[in-house]
């Protein structure tokens, strides 16, 4: 009867095979690895990705999405009349906002006391321009 | 053509160059890899015509995947490994379910297999033998004895466990030595 093979036997068996099939690589052919360089480059040729452009200007990615430059042109605008509104404007505002209550209260019957000084605020803003 | 020039970029970034054009990066990972990937679906096809063409559309899968590769995922070679053993097994479905006579016939004592029987010719008693073991053992034993891979590594690429990588391995080996035991005196071997 046969004796069952320990694993140290059978790898003690196989060792040299192993060694020897290690040895006898596969050598591929010219022909083969050019005709996968040549897929290589067909295939990047084919699908070349779009390469999403990678801007290191920090001015350009803001301006790019907040929608170039007409939408830049704008907000720029829009800021500056908010600047001078804070800035210089305060009294000149109050004027209008007065006006615009003295406005609404002027349809009141109850109230007809106040258009003199209605009349007044409105000759005082245009004098001031 | 020119050798590996990149050998001490790491094929994770390889893969990024080939993806933005860089052809020299193609190369470096055509020749890591591509002798391996042949050579395995040789070892796993037995038919160096069609082991090419298995190579190359393993290769070309590289290629493919190369601009969405994620990095740190897997290794590269795994990857490689697993697409070609995939592919091997398919062409040996393929041809078990059309034509069993296109499958090369094992081993014989005819004089061709006996004049192959030298020391020099070991490597091909040993792949005689292996192309006599079912495809998982004969791919298992391929990975860990010649490709030289750890088992977890064998393991991702079978998709298996360790435990059943160990123990494909252990029964390949039983049957190579079986398979190789009449052959050892011509071999040389005693």
């Amino acid at each position: 009867m046969m004796e069952q093979k320990t694993d140290k036997q059978i790898d003690a068996e196989l060792a040299s095979f192993f060694e020897a099939a290690k040895d006898n690589q596969h050598i591929p052919s010219a022909g083969f690895m050019d005709a996968v360089l040549k897929d290589a480059i067909d295939q990047h040729d084919r699908c070349q990705r779009p390469t999403t452009k990678v801007t290191t200007n920090v001015f350009a990615n803001i301006l790019r999405n907040i929608g170039g430059w007409p939408a830049a042109s704008a907000m720029t605008a829009c800021v500056c009349i908010g600047l001078y509104a804070g800035y210089y404007a305060p009294d000149t505002m109050n004027y209008f906002s007065s006006a615009a209550i003295t406005n609404e209260t002027i349809n009141d019957d109850s109230i007809y006391y106040d258009n003199a000084s209605l009349a007044l605020d409105i000759e005082t803003l245009f004098q001031e321009g | 053509m020119a050798y590996d020039a990149m050998g001490d970029v790491h094929d994770d970034a390889l893969m990024v160059l080939y993806a933005n054009g860089d052809q020299q990066a193609a190369q470096s990972l055509l020749f890591r890899h591509a002798p391996r990937v042949l050579a395995l679906s040789k070892r796993l096809l037995w038919d160096a015509v069609e082991a090419e063409d298995v190579a190359q559309e393993a290769m070309l899968k590289l290629w493919k995947i190369a601009p969405s590769w994620r990095q740190g995922e897997a290794k590269v070679s795994t990857w490689l490994y697993r697409v070609t053993s995939n592919l091997c097994t398919d062409r040996l479905r393929k041809k078990r379910g059309t034509n069993l006579d296109d499958i090369p016939e094992p081993a014989d004592d005819s004089p061709s297999v006996e004049s192959q029987l030298i020391l020099t010719n070991r490597a091909t008693a040993l792949e005689q033998a292996m192309h006599e073991l079912p495809e998982r053992q004969r791919l298992a034993v391929t990975l860990r004895h010649i490709d030289e891979l750890p088992n977890p590594e064998i393991a991702q690429i079978m998709e298996i466990s360790v435990d059943a990588v160990e123990s494909l391995i252990a029964r390949g080996k039983r049957s190579l030595a079986t398979l190789l035991l009449g052959q050892k005196e011509k071999l040389g071997l005693e």
